[in-house]
């Protein structure tokens, strides 16, 4: 039931969904609160609530923007790409750590992930 | 051991470079005497985050995009040592490592046949960088401190408080300079710093020893101090009270300080009649963010005529919290 529900969504409107999520994931990653970074942006609080619950349309600039704080490109957010397992030589690593706890590893993935994204287009990277 | 001696080398070189190639000499010794590492990596754009880490202390990465990760569970020493330490492996183009405990150990300052001597750079780096021989010397100065007084584990605890460093590897890198000897240093971390916390605070018992204890003199007028939550502060102040002129402690409560200790000793005894006495005040913060503290030496019946003023700004936000390090929040959110 909810599985057809969600296969009738349009196209455009799952990826907008992902798009707010994956806004919102990004900064709960790196710990900022809606106020600091809708302060950032020069909106209201509620309006980066919206934007994150998918209320409220975001336009390009703020989309921009919301990427450059992140430290993320622009296509990280509106792309189709799933994360990915740890790089071998981390994996590697981690075999060898024989204390390492399941949430290390987990912490260890999500950063690898984040450098990831950030690395992958030559563009807009510092 | 020419290996061990050559990494050391190579490491406490790459340091060097990078400290003159930010201008970092400069901008310590003109502050307050401390080198931030979060704002060097900030600044050199390697992606820094703060996470609560179970067992490790901390991760170079290197594929696809060179990253440090510093866990959230230590003190501010510990995460500003191991982002240090971090840094080396990055500075110094080492594979990617997973950190834990044992780079806080002695054996990386020590010749061990069979160390990982990526580990012993980046460890070497890591102590050269926070706190550089002409750190040591800057601090010495300014608080006329003779390099026999490092001998003694009091006056080491607060070179290592004020320059940001574990009490251990201030030790240890005191004897990399050879201003100490072997014996002394492993004379030095074998007391705990807890002991010299509680000699500091006297008969003054905290709920526990986690916090540091700030031994304030004239000397450190000025200081900008980065310290706990749970820090306390002990003023240390020459007071001419044979001239009448006693050191008020009425502005600790408005700064935000409860006052915990207030003593008066003379620093010779036989000479009590008209000599200064030492002014010895203990006090803690009730807030925990950042400040500033000021204490005057006044007449009490000339309230507008000072003597001697003791000022310290202080940021007592200790340990970094997760995400981006307090600096490079400032940074991001400020630039629009």
């Amino acid at each position: 039931m909810s599985k057809s529900a969600k296969s009738d969504l349009p196209a455009s409107e799952v990826e907008r969904r992902r798009l707010c999520e994956r806004l919102r994931q990004a900064r709960e990653y790196l710990k900022l609160s809606q106020d600091e970074v809708a302060s950032h942006l020069g909106i209201p609080r509620t309006a980066l609530t919206n934007i994150e619950s998918g209320q409220r349309r975001i336009d390009a600039i703020e989309l921009k923007r919301l990427a450059d704080l992140y430290r993320q490109p622009v296509s990280h957010f509106t792309g189709e790409e799933e994360a990915t397992a740890l790089p071998a030589d981390v994996t590697h690593l981690a075999r060898a750590a024989v204390k390492l706890s399941v949430k290390d590893r987990e912490e260890l993935s999500r950063f690898a992930e984040y450098l990831r994204a950030r690395s992958a287009p030559k563009k807009g990277e510092k | 051991m020419t290996d061990y001696r050559a990494a050391i080398r190579r490491a406490t070189l790459a340091a060097a470079r990078l400290h003159r190639d930010l201008g970092i000499e400069a901008r310590a010794t003109r502050e307050n005497g401390r080198i931030d590492v979060f704002e060097v990596v900030a600044r050199l754009a390697v992606p820094l985050l703060f996470k609560p880490l179970d067992g490790l202390l901390g991760a170079y990465l290197r594929d696809p995009a060179p990253g440090v990760l510093v866990t959230t569970k230590r003190s501010l020493s510990v995460q500003r040592f191991t982002a240090a330490h971090e840094l080396g492996h990055h500075q110094l183009g080492h594979k990617p490592t997973l950190d834990d405990e044992t780079i806080l150990r002695e054996a990386p300052f020590a010749a061990h046949a069979g160390d990982d001597l990526q580990e012993v750079e980046a460890n070497a780096f890591a102590a050269a960088f926070l706190l550089p021989r002409w750190l040591v010397t800057w601090h010495c100065e300014r608080q006329g401190w003779k390099t026999v007084a490092l001998h003694y584990p009091e006056t080491v605890y607060q070179l290592a408080l004020r320059a940001g460093m574990s009490y251990t590897a201030t030790c240890w890198t005191l004897l990399r300079y050879r201003i100490i000897g072997r014996s002394t240093a492993q004379k030095l971390v074998e007391i705990e710093p807890k002991t010299i916390k509680k000699k500091l605070l006297g008969v003054f018992r905290p709920q526990n020893y986690y916090g540091d204890v700030w031994l304030l003199t004239e000397r450190d007028a000025g200081l900008r101090i980065e310290g706990g939550p749970s820090d306390h502060f002990v003023m240390c102040v020459r007071e001419h009270s044979n001239a009448g002129y006693l050191w008020s402690i009425e502005t600790l409560a408005p700064d935000g300080f409860a006052l915990i200790g207030d003593a008066r000793e003379s620093r010779e005894p036989e000479e009590a009649i008209g000599a200064p006495v030492t002014r010895r005040i203990t006090a803690q913060s009730r807030r925990t963010q950042t400040g500033e503290m000021c204490l005057v030496e006044r007449r009490p019946w000339q309230p507008n005529h000072v003597l001697n003023t003791l000022k310290v700004r202080y940021d007592l936000s200790g340990a970094e919290g997760e995400g981006w390090s307090r600096i490079e929040r400032r940074y991001r959110l400020e630039t629009a």
